[in-house]
């Protein structure tokens, strides 16, 4: 493998370079290391890099490669958002209020992929405790698109889909509240996977919105997506609402192409506000698949409207009660100064946190008070029922739903600073995660030279489907093997 | 937030009467729990290693009943 193009290989050729011993782990991590270190102060994709920490794991992977008992991932860098707890290794979130915190235990994920055989890179750039949708609201920097450096490259997991896209990472695991792994994957033309929600445990990811965060990978290719699933996929002790159901290997069937699959295309996610060029794409990305054997037909979700006021009455709901727990007492940002508990609470509080994440704590404060529970909060619970029982019916008829990722491609740093338009890029998103199925973004071309991502949504538990559908699709086109120039 | 609030009054337009709330949307998710079988848990040390302020084995908080010193 030519040493240049080293780091837009994809996992699956990387893990065979090295058990064909062309490459060292170590030197896969050090070009790595070397390409973050060259490329990586103009991205901003990196909170931190972990060049010791990487260097004992590609040494503990390379003993497993020569002993012969390796798999697909051992060796193989990657790169996690900075929300997943990493033991010894500073998690931030992105946040002033956890600057200094070093967790004391692996998220379930970061234990899987080291168990795997992974060698961490780094940790990834996120908005803000993940509240965000162009990784601007970091406490600490933006990232940007490698696509074009005056744009954003989405969010809330900006940092890893741009690392993915720049090359600074061959995988990194992102977490999706509601499109935070496929929105940034469709603005850097990746293949982003948010899991139905329970496959993937939660413990470890530092929580936003419970009934809605999902774990899931950022990768280039959609078998690397299915590669990185076979690792972190299954249930978990640790999280009460993990599945009970054994893993399965999602590479069994991943080229068995579409012939007879039913899909369904939703005419409400064609409408209003959606760039007519990404629609276009959209629908002939389906006759493509059409082309490959798939059966097309129309399915109406007219609920499918209202996910955005439901997610923005749950979503900070569900953030107000789980950012209670930022006191300054046990870890974080804190003002030891203040002359009593509550002074040193309001200050620790206002102090640690950035605009975006007080706004949510505020909105879902008062979504949740007495006197306006129902109208918000219970009210949103009802209509997320509709929404599910909408997309149980959908799935009845057809095995998967094509619609766009985003309603348009990467806009400008700055460009977009009311809230609630920043919220109308997760429109095709976020029913999702109100219904807990899994989604999928794969590119599916450009519009003057920025990605534009297919979304395929499917019922519960249907990711191998997802995922087989996606190959076909990726295997037919050529936009996983395009890149940014450096 | 007037704005935010705005956002969120469509759904006072949607007929849910008789429509039981939705709090997990998978049903194969319900809480389950383990076998009362205890096993290894944080040590302290790891448990006090970001205090912002301690003393012992203790997190240190400023007074939580008046304005001196607890």
């Amino acid at each position: 493998m030519a040493d240049q193009q080293i780091h837009y290989q994809s996992v699956r050729q990387m893990s065979d370079a090295l058990l064909a011993k062309e490459i060292s782990a170590a030197e896969l991590a050090d070009a790595h290391f070397k390409r973050i270190a060259d490329l990586d102060g103009r991205v901003g994709s990196y909170l931190a890099v972990t060049p010791d920490l990487g260097h004992e794991q590609a040494a503990a992977a390379q003993s497993v490669i020569d002993s012969g008992n390796a798999g697909p991932l051992t060796g193989v860098p990657m790169q996690l958002k900075d929300n997943l707890s990493t033991r010894g290794v500073t998690t931030t979130c992105a946040s002033l209020m956890l600057e200094h915190f070093v967790p004391p235990y692996d998220a379930t994920v970061t234990s899987a992929l080291a168990s795997a055989g992974a060698v961490l890179l780094g940790k990834g750039n996120l908005d803000e405790f993940a509240m965000g949708s162009s990784t601007e609201t970091s406490a600490y920097k933006p990232t940007r698109n490698p696509w074009d450096l005056d744009r954003v490259p989405g969010g809330s997991s900006g940092g890893p889909a741009a690392s993915v896209a720049g090359g600074l990472a061959p995988y990194s695991l992102g977490s999706d509240t509601g499109g935070s792994i496929r929105q940034p994957a469709s603005f850097c033309g990746i293949v982003g996977l948010k899991p139905t929600y329970g496959l993937v445990s939660r413990y470890g990811l530092i929580a936003f919105a419970s009934s809605l965060d999902q774990i899931g990978p950022l990768t280039r290719t959609v078998e690397d997506a299915a590669l990185v699933m076979n690792a972190i996929a299954g249930p978990d002790v640790n999280d009460s609402t993990s599945i009970s159901r054994p893993a399965i290997d999602y590479t069994i069937g991943l080229k068995d192409g579409v012939k007879g699959l039913r899909i369904g295309i939703v005419p409400e996610y064609f409408g209003e506000g959606i760039d007519p060029e990404i629609a276009r794409l959209t629908r002939e990305a389906i006759k493509q698949l059409e082309g490959l054997g798939a059966d097309v037909s129309e399915v109406s979700l007219p609920n499918s409207k209202a996910a955005l006021a439901v997610y923005y009455v749950l979503s900070p709901s569900e953030c107000s009660a789980n950012l209670a727990r930022y006191d300054g007492v046990k870890y974080g940002f804190s003002t030891p100064d203040a002359p009593n508990m509550m002074a040193a609470l309001e200050a620790t509080r206002d102090g640690g946190f950035g605009i975006e994440v007080k706004r949510r704590i505020m909105m879902g404060t008062y979504a949740l008070s007495a006197g306006y529970y129902d109208a918000y909060y219970k009210k949103a619970q009802q209509v997320r029922t509709l929404i599910r029982r909408e997309f149980d019916a959908a799935f009845e008829k057809v095995d998967v739903l094509i619609t766009p990722t985003t309603p348009t491609t990467a806009f400008k740093l700055g460009e977009i600073q009311d809230p609630v338009v920043m919220h109308a890029n997760d429109v095709c998103t976020v029913p999702a995660n109100i219904a807990g199925i899994p989604g999928i973004s794969i590119p599916c071309g450009t519009i003057d030279g920025l990605p534009v991502g297919l979304q395929l949504l499917g019922a519960h538990l249907s990711e191998a489907t997802l995922l087989r559908a996606a190959y076909a699709y990726e295997q037919a086109t050529p936009w996983h093997t395009q890149h940014p120039a450096d | 937030m007037a704005g935010l609030i705005a956002e969120v009054s469509v759904l006072q337009n949607i007929d849910t009467s008789g429509v039981e709330p939705t709090g997990h949307a998978v049903e194969e998710v319900h809480s389950v729990m383990r076998d009362d079988i205890s096993s290894p848990a944080l040590t302290v040390a790891d448990v006090l290693l970001n205090a912002p302020r301690r003393e012992g084995d203790y997190f240190r908080v400023p007074a939580v009943m008046d304005n001196g010193e607890g």
